[in-house]
């Protein structure tokens, strides 16, 4: 979210993990119904009308982030973010184009995909098609605007990471725990890269590659009509001229097979100790069922009343919070912990009760109703997450960049649903290993 | 025995009206708000109380955030770890918020879990037991909430300059208190609190999305039961500031400076004909998350100074990861306030221009041609600021504490009706950017004040700006008079805060 929102990027995805991955339970009680064109240039729209609304939802998705970066062009990404909210030939002012709209718009970069987000009264969805449309297609990349993006990207990463210790951690964390994958390096990049690294080539090349129609989908939800958009849509997109997909060449992570542990001491003393650990996951096509059990399992962690929240926050007031998840990436993602620890409490003490509480997953089934305690809370999310457009065009987005398909939405709900005490000491059994293991903790200074 | 037969039904006839008119008084004093939306199979609850952290006795200050978190802590009839588990189970949420003047208990559950919820969240608000090992527990929760303010420099920064303004006055410590009044809780001030604040006059209750007549009497039947009680709030006087004044707090190892300027204000969002002219100006001039505003358009996308520089006309808190702000922080009280976060190099040049275009803004008002377009942005966005059922409700329990009922639904009408002399003169009236307080984050006091008393200005371009092409602007802000002089400047460490 780094034009004016920032999430801290290298957080993005946690909070992805709380609220996204677990749609679709409830999809098709709730009667989404989700209508798919795909033009001749490959561009793809997905529309959901609500006309209970009175607002509507453009959304644009670029299915590319981080993770097609290479080495030396980190936060590329992140950086045209920035600047599609810069203008174009025919809108100079992107802000002065939609303001008397009263548009809420915003745009996010994460490791898989960047996103764009208009939010109009429905009275305005035609006006601000052609101004969505203008800024993917002749977003302006030139070597003076981007250099002139540098001092706030270098700002919001100087605020997020240099100077936020939850921040600083988890960008090493990703760092430690993957060497090959790109998913290694920060979405805001790495400062070096960011200073004097990435050439105004760079851009070219991203702009060319992946905004473009075969990488792009529109999501449009709220109230409307379908036909009448479409048409719109193919009038400004229509003639986008398609390109050759890339040569991505992502390399895979090779297996991890020794436990990796690093361990930081903060610039000042005003922080409390700090522990994450990561295990590595599967990713989020669901092609098996582990990314379902893995989820479940982290909601019975770390619920209010979960295994490790009662231990170690109620019980034995170890810790100011501890949380957790499955990351849902494109990739195999990480199953992350993590926790800040009292003020005069050691992560000596809460580092074994955690894996204690991992070892016992392996061991015992889960009992069923705490099983059906975390299904339970992947349907209520789903639910409370429809109550406005641009809450469902990133439920339906997420699903189809980071999962491949919208339809995941309906069927990954089917899938939890399945899943039984057995598989959730499966994956215990097959993730929840020390050679698969990253430990990184950040203390006090002294 | 006609007779008798009349005074009977007489009598009867009296007791009924008896009953009847109790019934009412209670009725009457419990007011129900309700936002009904029945597409999405949801249920919110809020209940309002009108006491916050201005209610905090000297020495106990936090006692409000402590004894409405305790509700959650146990009731009659569940312990804390029942709750949770139920909670948890139902896939169904209560909250607490405590601000300087209300208290919100507010839950949310899926309607086909409604029956399981209600008695639940009720019981939290009814009959809260606060037993005694929690209250143990919670001392160290809020202690953690205190340590959690030191970490956060963005949220620091805001703390420090309300605790600045309002020294000596009921809003002028963080809500969750400072360590040693922590220490000094008892059960004894929790259930007196309770006593005193959670009584049926001191209350609203909200009730939203997919709702029915049946809840909404039950609600008011089970909430009757609250004891009656007037409170009385402590008073308290605003002093208003003179000449700009600096606090420093250090915090070693900074890369940013978190700056936050602001003065009070002596209006409300119930004073509407200042209201409407200064809440348009701010958004011309800073509104949160946006990037058209004059501030954000010098700090950020001109000189790439900081990521983010934004203006705000009452106490502002952030909605989730939305721009809008959260409803439900209504105060007597409010201040204006600027935030920014410019690398620490370039801190008092970023000062320099955001008061520079504060005077400005003053001064030259708000160009007529620009009034509509700020105007219509307004007017269009507010959809999005009553689009759930949850934030309407919010915004209709903020009527119920200013009393300016028809907020909502005049919105769009006050914002037309704006007009630029209003806001050109309102702004010299009620904004003052020569009797302001700055407050800001850095590594070293002494080495900042050194520099803030040099006649040297420094500016580090980031790479891409062309200083060359900003100088002429750029020397007019080196230019600009602060007008601190030393005694202006106090300083204080991080680790001395909220103590």
């Amino acid at each position: 979210m780094s034009k004016k929102q920032s999430f801290k990027v290298n957080m993005f995805s946690s909070l992805l993990l709380v609220l996204i991955p677990l749609f679709s339970l409830l999809a098709q009680e709730l009667k989404l119904d989700i209508k798919k064109n795909v033009l001749d240039n490959g561009l793809t729209i997905l529309t959901c009308e609500d006309k209970s609304a009175p607002t509507v939802s453009y959304m644009t998705f670029i299915n590319a982030g981080s993770r097609e970066e290479k080495p030396g062009i980190t936060g590329l990404a992140h950086i045209f973010e920035h600047m599609m909210f810069r203008g174009t030939k025919e809108y100079p002012d992107f802000d002065k184009a939609i303001t008397s709209f009263g548009a809420q718009t915003n745009a996010s970069t994460g490791e898989d995909y960047t996103s764009y987000f208009v939010n109009v009264k429905k009275d305005y969805l035609e006006k601000i098609i052609p101004i969505e449309a203008d800024r993917v297609r002749n977003l302006v990349f030139t070597n003076e605007a981007f250099r002139m993006e540098m001092g706030p990207v270098k700002e919001e990463r100087r605020r997020g990471v240099v100077d936020d210790p939850d921040g600083f951690i988890w960008d090493e964390l990703v760092q430690t725990a993957y060497q090959v994958h790109p998913y290694h390096h920060p979405v805001i990049g790495f400062e070096e890269d960011l200073e004097k690294n990435i050439q105004v080539q760079d851009g070219l090349d991203f702009k060319r590659n992946f905004y473009s129609p075969g990488y792009t989908t529109i999501v449009l939800t709220g109230n409307f009509d379908t036909p009448k958009a479409l048409e719109l849509i193919k009038k400004y997109y229509g003639d986008w001229q398609k390109t050759p997909p890339p040569d991505l060449n992502i390399p895979a992570e090779p297996k991890q097979t020794k436990e990796r542990v690093k361990n930081y001491v903060w610039k000042d003393s005003e922080i409390s100790p700090k522990l994450l650990i990561a295990f590595h996951g599967p990713n989020f096509e669901i092609k098996d069922d582990d990314f379902c059990a893995l989820e479940l399992a982290a909601r019975i962690l770390f619920m209010s009343s979960g295994r490790l929240t009662k231990k170690l926050y109620n019980d034995l007031q170890l810790v100011e919070y501890i949380s957790g998840g499955m990351g849902d990436r494109k990739d195999p993602g990480l199953f992350e912990i993590s926790t800040s620890l009292k003020r005069g409490k050691s992560i000596d003490e809460a580092k074994p009760l955690i894996l204690e509480e991992l070892e016992k997953l392996k061991n015992e089934p889960v009992s069923e109703r705490e099983l059906e305690k975390a299904k339970n809370s992947v349907k209520a999310e789903m639910i409370y997450r429809m109550d406005n457009p641009l809450s469902v065009a990133y439920t339906i987005g997420h699903f189809q960049t980071a999962g491949g398909d919208y339809n995941l939405l309906f069927e990954i709900q089917k899938k939890y649903s399945e899943v039984t005490p057995e598989m959730i000491q499966q994956v215990a059994r097959k993730y929840f290993n020390p050679e698969n293991r990253t430990v990184l903790t950040l203390l006090p200074k002294k | 025995m006609r007779n008798t037969g009349l005074k009977i039904i007489l009598l009867s006839l009296i007791c009924l009206l008896l009953v009847f008119s109790v019934d009412c008084s209670k009725t009457q004093k419990l007011k129900i708000i309700q936002v009904k939306k029945t597409e999405i199979p949801v249920v919110n609850f809020r209940v309002m109380i009108f006491s916050g952290s201005a209610d905090d006795q000297k020495g106990k200050e936090g006692l409000a955030y402590f004894a409405s978190s305790m509700l959650k802590k146990g009731t009659q009839s569940y312990s804390r770890e029942q709750l949770e588990e139920l909670l948890d189970f139902l896939s169904a949420r209560i909250d607490i918020s405590v601000d300087k003047q209300v208290i919100v208990v507010s839950g949310t559950t899926l309607k086909e879990n409604l029956d399981k919820f209600y008695p639940l969240f009720s019981e939290v608000i009814l009959k809260p037991s606060f037993p005694q090992e929690e209250i143990e527990k919670q001392k160290k929760e809020q202690e953690d909430g205190v340590n959690m303010l030191l970490q956060d420099d963005g949220e620091l920064v805001k703390e420090c300059l309300q605790d600045y303004i309002y020294k000596d006055h009921p809003y002028g410590h963080p809500v969750v208190g400072g360590l040693s009044s922590i220490k000094s809780f008892t059960r004894q001030d929790v259930q007196d609190f309770y006593n005193t604040h959670f009584v049926k006059d001191n209350l609203v209750i909200g009730l939203a999305g997919d709702i029915d007549e049946n809840l909404v009497e039950k609600v008011r039947k089970d909430f009757s039961a609250l004891k009656e009680g007037k409170v009385v709030h402590p008073e308290g006087t605003v002093q208003p500031l003179k000449g700009r004044k600096l606090l420093l707090v250090e915090k070693e190892g900074r890369g940013q400076t978190q700056f936050c300027f602001g003065h009070p204000v002596s209006f409300t969002r119930k004073d509407e004909k200042m209201f409407f002219p200064l809440y348009v100006a701010n958004t011309y001039f800073g509104k949160h998350r946006e990037s058209f505003g004059v501030l954000f358009q010098t700090v950020r996308t001109e000189h790439g100074l900081s990521y983010g520089a934004y203006s705000y006309i009452e106490y502002f808190r952030q909605a989730g990861w939305s721009n809008l702000a959260s409803p439900n922080i209504p105060r007597r009280e409010q201040y204006f306030s600027i935030w920014t976060y410019p690398k620490s190099i370039n801190g008092k040049f970023t000062m320099k221009l955001v008061l520079k275009d504060l005077t400005d803004l003053v001064e030259n008002g708000v160009p007529k041609e620009e009034l509509e377009r700020y105007k219509n942005f307004e007017i269009n966005h507010f959809p999005f600021e009553i689009q759930t059922p949850q934030r309407k409700l919010g915004l209709l329990l903020d009527e119920e504490f200013y009393g300016n009922y028809g907020f909502v639904d005049n919105f769009e009408k006050n914002v037309k009706g704006v007009s630029s002399d209003q806001v050109n003169s309102d702004l010299k009236k009620y904004i003052f950017p020569d009797d302001i307080a700055i407050v800001a984050i850095v590594s070293n006091a002494d080495d900042f004040k050194k520099e803030l008393f040099s006649d040297q200005t420094v500016i580090e371009y980031p790479s891409g700006v062309d200083g060359a092409s900003l100088k002429e602007g750029d020397d007019k802000v080196k230019a600009f008079d602060l007008k601190i002089k030393p005694e202006d400047v106090s300083v204080v460490k991080v680790s001395e805060l909220f103590k």
